[in-house]
């Protein structure tokens, strides 16, 4: 995230001045869509969310402390964005838009990708959004906390859940041949 | 029995870590829009609200009790 900005900026946002929000949008903007899109894995849902949380942001921001960090608060409603967003589309696949995506799955055979993307997609929001952050994106348990404002109990808890649920979800889709075949 | 490193190895190797500078234009005109159109009123709430003024058409006397909560 980037420095924070001066207590002024901040206060006037919180008093709805236009142009301290958009001074903010564009200091912060492009962290919080890197942040977002790490989550969701599709360059066109990223934009979608990062206007929905700066939106959020916007309505919220009576809430908002000037003392407190403003890059924190503004990952915590983005990473919100994002799980809302995984909760609406949970039966969409992740690889469904082929237009804006990431870069397709692209494991040791397209197939065992294809298997762990469709195992990632069955997985809860919540542990979806922790699975791809610590497993995927290896962010630090404490920053992962940060993000959702739960204790990192919490996010160890999950992301052991969600390794549960893919180990299983794996095996039940045949990846254990695949892994006797190739060892 | 698949072990976690096994696991997380080829979890790592199918979605490669996201790389990215930012949107990929200025989304700023949109957070504008969306901030000058008007909420969608939710349905739950309208249907909630309607249950209200039915129950005080039927059960006038409830009012006090509802401005009481309020």
């Amino acid at each position: 995230m980037p420095d924070e900005p001066d207590g002024d900026l901040l206060r006037r946002f919180v008093d709805g001045d236009a142009e301290a929000f958009e001074a903010l949008f564009r200091q912060f903007g492009p962290d919080v869509h890197r942040w977002i899109l790490r989550i969701l894995r599709d360059a066109s849902a990223a934009d979608d969310a990062l206007v929905e949380a700066f939106w959020r942001a916007h309505r919220g921001r009576a809430r908002f402390d000037p003392s407190r960090s403003f890059g924190a608060w503004m990952r915590r409603i983005a990473t919100n964005v994002a799980q809302d967003h995984l909760r609406n589309t949970r039966r969409r696949r992740w690889t469904q838009r082929a237009g804006d995506r990431i870069p397709a799955p692209s494991g040791p055979d397209p197939g065992v990708a294809e298997l762990v993307a469709n195992a990632f997609a069955r997985l809860p929001p919540k542990l979806r959004v922790v699975a791809t952050l610590a497993l995927i994106e290896e962010r630090p348990y404490a920053e992962i906390a940060d993000a959702l404002n739960v204790p990192i109990g919490t996010v160890k808890s999950r992301a052991f859940r969600a390794i549960r649920f893919l180990r299983a979800e794996l095996a039940r889709t045949g990846l254990r041949s695949w892994w006797t075949t190739t060892s | 029995m698949v072990d976690d490193n096994e696991l997380m190895s080829v979890v790592r190797s199918a979605f490669p870590p996201a790389a990215d500078a930012g949107p990929s234009r200025d989304l700023w005109p949109r957070v504008v829009d969306r901030l000058q159109s008007r909420p969608e009123p939710d349905w739950i709430d309208l249907a909630l609200a309607a249950l209200v003024v039915v129950l005080l058409v039927i059960f006038p006397e409830w009012l006090s009790v509802l401005a009481y909560h309020l």
